[in-house]
């Protein structure tokens, strides 16, 4: 099953018949018929490369779990979340050791073989599944224990604060819309609408707020490695920033395809995996800024990913997926305009183009074209350095061009070939002439509306959702 | 992303712009009636009309098509002719603006 719903952060509630995690809206799930597979090409098809190896792939076979968090569990054994309960998993083989079966929780975290869930049930002590104490709140997106705290992020109720006991409540963190917690010592990351907020919280009962700073987006997952801090933004991507005394500096970004929801640094805070809905990214944050290395499509959907040495475990819906980075060493060929396996859509009027191409690779990259009859510009051999872009200027009958060959030398892309198209839906398409059912606020009659009653005029559209 | 931006495309794109050669409509995707009037409801949007593509008919193929674009809110200006003159990338009214203003200025 693969569930391909169209992604936005929004925070309104979701619809009827949907559930909200991480900001997306997905269908309330066991009792309800699965959507139909649509088929929408997605960044899998893209000629990125795969630097990463998937060294298992488990469907996991008890139960209903979609798996939609993970986190280190012990040693040997990651933990993983989701709708139908908690699985621990091997982190070499992917074999599941234990489950438990019937909650519904969608964030973990987890130390020394204790763990905590939050979600849509009241948060919970594991694995007795036990209810903290004290409880009295609407809804929990996030939950974090670091020694003897407990953070439970409760969008506008606040950061809770509890013992690692669950037994009492020791303070609370005044929030707009808090998403999510970390804890690490006696300090709290906290993201908090807009905001990542950097707590003192030696005494619980009185926090202290020691910096904050504004995130490129909206946040909603954070991991944080020494003075090494990453935060999941606006659905795009990773912001990286390091903690200079006491103070939050950001480092950069690293964007990746699809919608980055969660991400986690590994224990040596120099690398970092991303997982989106439609790919894993590795990114190198040990340098001055992120540089996104490598990509791999996921087995299902990634929900989650807890990365280790060199390795990310993925909360792979309803697989469970364990990658590894340590093989890369190669550039990384990234076509912007691509989509739709190796065809590029083209503005159907174009009599040149310019076929933009970019390195996102840890290695120098070269890169050269093979033109079909008809059409004429460079070929090349062009040389990339990491993380910088190029273009090659083509002119001639682009749209029919079938068949253009990209060579490079990243490690798995040898050779993509390339179909220009032109667009039916792009710039300089004609639109198909819309005709809907359509209404005005506060009104609410429906009536039909015709863009052909508009000719001559110019028509803007917003397409939107409530979710 | 749409709670804050499907009423600011009225204050911010269509008032600014204030041509009534311009006609503007906000087009809901994949919900039915109930949802989008709700929705609308709460954030009181005026003065524009809301379409309901309920099965995707036309905001299927730019989602199918269209790489690298926030799926939501997706913004298309078609000018005199019926041809696409610009697609968002992401929410950005400026660009927004200059495109419907630009599309305005061709006969």
């Amino acid at each position: 099953m693969r569930l391909l719903l169209l992604l936005s952060a929004c925070q309104t509630p979701c619809s009827e018949g949907f559930a909200k995690a991480d900001g997306v809206c997905y269908p309330i799930a066991s009792e309800q018929e699965e959507p139909e597979e649509e088929v929408i090409p997605s960044v899998l098809d893209l000629p990125y490369g795969d630097g990463i190896t998937t060294f298992y792939q488990e469907s996991i076979t008890q139960g209903f779990y979609e798996v939609m968090d993970a986190s280190d569990f012990d040693e040997t054994q990651v933990i993983m979340i989701g709708q139908g309960g908690a699985l621990l998993v091997d982190r070499d083989s992917g074999a599941v050791s234990q489950a438990w079966d019937g909650v519904r929780l969608l964030k973990v975290d987890a130390q020394d073989g204790i763990a905590v869930g939050a979600g849509s049930e009241q948060p919970m002590l594991l694995p007795e599944f036990r209810p903290l104490q004290a409880w009295n709140l609407d809804r929990a997106e996030d939950i974090a224990i670091y020694d003897d705290l407990i953070a439970v992020a409760a969008r506008t109720q606040g950061v809770q604060l509890f013992n690692a006991a669950g037994t009492n409540r020791l303070g609370n963190i005044a929030t707009d819309d808090a998403w999510a917690v970390e804890l690490q010592g006696t300090r709290a990351l906290v993201i908090d609408d807009r905001d990542l907020e950097f707590w003192e919280l030696s005494d619980p009962a009185n926090p202290v707020l020691v910096d904050s700073v504004k995130l490129a987006g909206e946040g909603r997952d954070i991991s944080w490695v020494g003075d090494r801090v990453a935060v999941a933004v606006g659905g795009w991507g990773g912001q990286v920033l390091n903690i200079e005394s006491d103070t939050l500096v950001s480092a950069g970004l690293a964007i990746m395809p699809g919608s980055v929801l969660n991400l986690s640094l590994e224990p040596n805070g120099e690398w970092l995996w991303l997982a989106s809905w439609e790919a894993v990214g590795v990114a190198w944050v040990g340098g001055e800024e992120p540089i996104v290395v490598a990509h791999e499509p996921p087995g299902q959907s990634a929900m989650a990913v807890i990365a280790g040495e060199g390795r990310g475990y993925i909360a792979d819906w309803m697989t469970l997926t364990g990658m590894d980075r340590t093989g890369l060493t190669s550039g990384e060929l990234h076509l912007s305009q691509v989509h739709a396996g190796d065809i590029l859509m083209v503005d159907p009027r174009a009599e040149s183009l310019e076929l933009e191409v970019t390195n996102w690779g840890p290695a120098p990259l070269e890169i050269s074209l093979e033109l079909p009859s008809g059409l004429s510009g460079d070929v090349g051999p062009i040389t990339l350095a990491p993380n910088s872009s190029d273009s090659f200027s083509l002119t001639g009958a682009i749209v029919d061009a079938p068949g253009v060959r990209l060579f490079t030398d990243d490690a798995d892309e040898e050779m993509v070939e390339l179909d220009f198209r032109a667009s039916a839906t792009g710039v300089g398409s004609t639109h198909p002439e819309i005709s809907l059912q359509g209404f005005e606020w506060p009104d609410g009659g429906l009536q039909p509306y015709n863009s052909g009653d508009h000719a001559g005029e110019v028509l803007f559209l917003a397409y939107w959702t409530s979710w | 992303m749409c709670s804050l931006e499907v009423p600011d495309i009225t204050q911010s794109i269509i008032e600014r712009v204030n041509d009534p050669e311009l006609t503007a409509w906000l087009v809901n995707v994949g919900e039915d009636f109930g949802t989008a009037y709700s929705f609308i409801d709460t954030l009181e949007v005026r003065g524009l009309p809301i379409l309901l593509d309920e099965d995707q008919t036309y905001y299927r193929p730019y989602a199918m098509e269209v790489p690298g674009y926030a799926p939501f809110p997706l913004q298309v200006v078609i000018d005199r002719k019926g041809e696409i003159v610009y697609l968002s990338k992401q929410y950005d009214v400026d660009a927004a603006v200059a495109a419907i203003e630009a599309a305005l200025a061709e006969d």
